[in-house]
């Protein structure tokens, strides 16, 4: 049992590890949540299943849909996120810190209204589009979907991490997030740093989304509440801004309420309890995460 | 090469921190800017790469108009800014935070200013891979401005270079930095130390709440007895 709850655990992980490293970029650079990203990820899931419904999409191997699937929800999601970012923040970037966090949350209401009343308000299923078939590891057992969501989302970090690491962008990247002025200083364009940061925390998020869609089979238009505070959770327990603790995190969370969904009797009615409650004593006892650093506040 | 008219910045609409500044530095020329603390020297400074809008004046480099320019592209511009207080990135390496200093170059073109970087700090060739919050003060001092060289610039600005150093460390920066200036790179100083800035600058301005007070060829300043009086003690 402590296994196949450890397998689950790394599958949701997985996701809120995708979803989590969308805060933390983000905030790494701006110091800002990103209460849209929630959205973001809802939004995804129906960019996925709108890519999965075109004629010629739904007509070629599965592995194709997959593809394009991933490859279209990640696009459309990323570029969400960038115009997020231009419409709703840039405009109070010399505003009160408070004022873009207001925006963002104005930003997701109304993007939860829109698809609740222009596309629909029901939960709609969404296809699992590979074969379902189960691996059995001693007395556990590992979907194929299972390997699928920790495969695509391990390679996504792998990426991520070696543009973050590796590439010049990647490094202007640590750089505005260390010191937005002295990356300006350095002939780095840091508000092109900041649109980066939301193209690729969106795409991740839309990653997820698919995702996650396909797990659970069916999408709707407040999926992206509980989701999103979970994944913001597992980004503070990492350390929010650190791209590492994001992931450590998230898979903590997912695993955390895996086990504790499957040991403690009637666990899973209420499951979201425990990345809550990890949120509140994190913010107790280690306010600064996992891998942060405590940081005095900037002048 | 930079000319700066009547330049005022005031912060927060009331406190005037730079008030009718003007002065030039010519190609290949050290000059210096003395003052004491809050004399709006750093002020300066981040008026002339763009931090701050200018409430009067301009700012012209090489002929050309500064005003509303962005940061990046002041820098991209020639003006390389060695900020106060140095701000490595210190979460990245010595070898990152130098590759950041010529943002946006060819690999081959970043090679060879790497190694030109490295000649004339041997020790930051050892430091390479280390975090640059790692490093002392004078270390994170010369990485400072060799981060600045890596973008080739046509005029540094440098903001205290010798600030919370150990004097033979000063010395050894200001006998670097005028190295550097032998071979042609155009100099403007920002220090509170007058003497050694004097002793390498060809010529001064003295700043005094965001007023030029004072100014001349380094000699002059020196035997100034105002100056000997506020600055050299």
């Amino acid at each position: 049992m402590f296994v196949q709850q450890l397998i689950n655990g790394l599958a949701l992980g997985s996701i809120y590890a995708l979803i989590a490293l969308g805060y933390t970029l983000v905030y790494g650079i701006l110091l800002m949540v990103n209460f849209a990203h929630s959205e973001i990820f809802m939004l995804g899931a129906f960019f996925a299943l709108g890519a999965l419904s075109l004629s010629w999409v739904s007509g070629l191997p599965a592995f194709m849909q997959l593809l394009l699937a991933l490859l279209l929800a990640m696009f459309a999601s990323a570029v969400t996120g960038a115009l997020i970012e231009r419409v709703a923040y840039k405009p109070l970037r010399h505003a009160s810190r408070l004022a873009p966090l207001i925006s963002a949350i104005g930003v997701s209401i109304f993007l939860q209204n829109l698809v609740f009343l222009f596309v629909t308000n029901q939960s709609v299923p969404f296809p699992r589009i590979v074969p379902l078939w189960h691996l059995e590891l001693g007395n556990s057992q590992i979907s194929s979907l299972q390997i699928l969501v920790i495969a695509v989302s391990f390679l996504l970090m792998g990426f991520l991490r070696f543009f973050i690491q590796k590439t010049s962008l990647g490094k202007a990247m640590r750089a505005t997030a260390g010191d937005r002025m002295m990356a300006e200083f350095s002939g780095i364009p840091t508000e092109r740093i900041i649109s980066l940061a939301f193209l690729i925390g969106g795409a991740l998020g839309g990653a997820a989304a698919l995702l996650n869609g396909m797990y659970y089979g069916s999408i709707k238009y407040n999926m992206g509440f509980l989701v999103g505070i979970k994944a913001f959770t597992a980004a503070v327990l990492g350390g929010i801004g650190n791209v590492t603790g994001a992931v450590l995190g998230g898979l903590l969370i997912g695993i955390l309420e895996s086990l504790g969904a499957g040991y403690i009797p009637g666990g899973s009615e209420w499951k979201d309890i425990f990345s809550f409650a990890v949120l509140i004593l994190v913010l107790l006892v280690r306010p600064e995460g996992l891998l942060g650093e405590r940081v005095s506040e900037k002048v | 090469m930079l000319e700066c008219r009547s330049l005022s910045v005031v912060y927060g609409k009331k406190i005037s921190a730079l008030k009718d500044v003007s002065l030039k530095v010519d190609q290949g020329e050290i000059v210096t800017v003395i003052g004491a603390n809050g004399s709006g020297k750093t002020t300066l400074l981040k008026a002339i790469s763009g931090v701050f809008r200018l409430d009067e004046g301009e700012v012209s480099f090489e002929g050309g108009a500064l005003s509303g320019v962005p940061m990046h592209k002041i820098a991209r511009l020639g003006i390389a800014h060695v900020p106060e207080g140095r701000r490595i990135f210190s979460r990245l390496t010595v070898l990152e935070n130098l590759e950041l200093g010529a943002y946006g170059q060819k690999k081959a073109i970043l090679d060879k200013r790497l190694e030109e970087a490295y000649r004339i700090f041997p020790l930051l060739k050892e430091r390479a891979s280390q975090l640059g919050g790692t490093l002392s003060g004078g270390e994170q001092q010369m990485l400072a401005i060799a981060r600045a060289l890596m973008a080739e610039p046509k005029l540094l600005l440098l903001d205290e270079p010798s600030m919370g150093l150990a004097p033979v460390i000063v010395e050894k920066i200001y006998s670097t930095i005028k190295n550097i200036s032998r071979q042609g790179l155009t100099i403007l100083l920002v220090e509170q130390n007058a003497q050694i800035s004097l002793s390498i600058a060809k010529r001064g301005y003295v700043l005094e709440n965001g007023q030029i007070a004072l100014s001349g060829l380094s000699g002059e300043l020196l035997n100034n007895p105002l100056v000997q009086e506020a600055y050299l003690g």
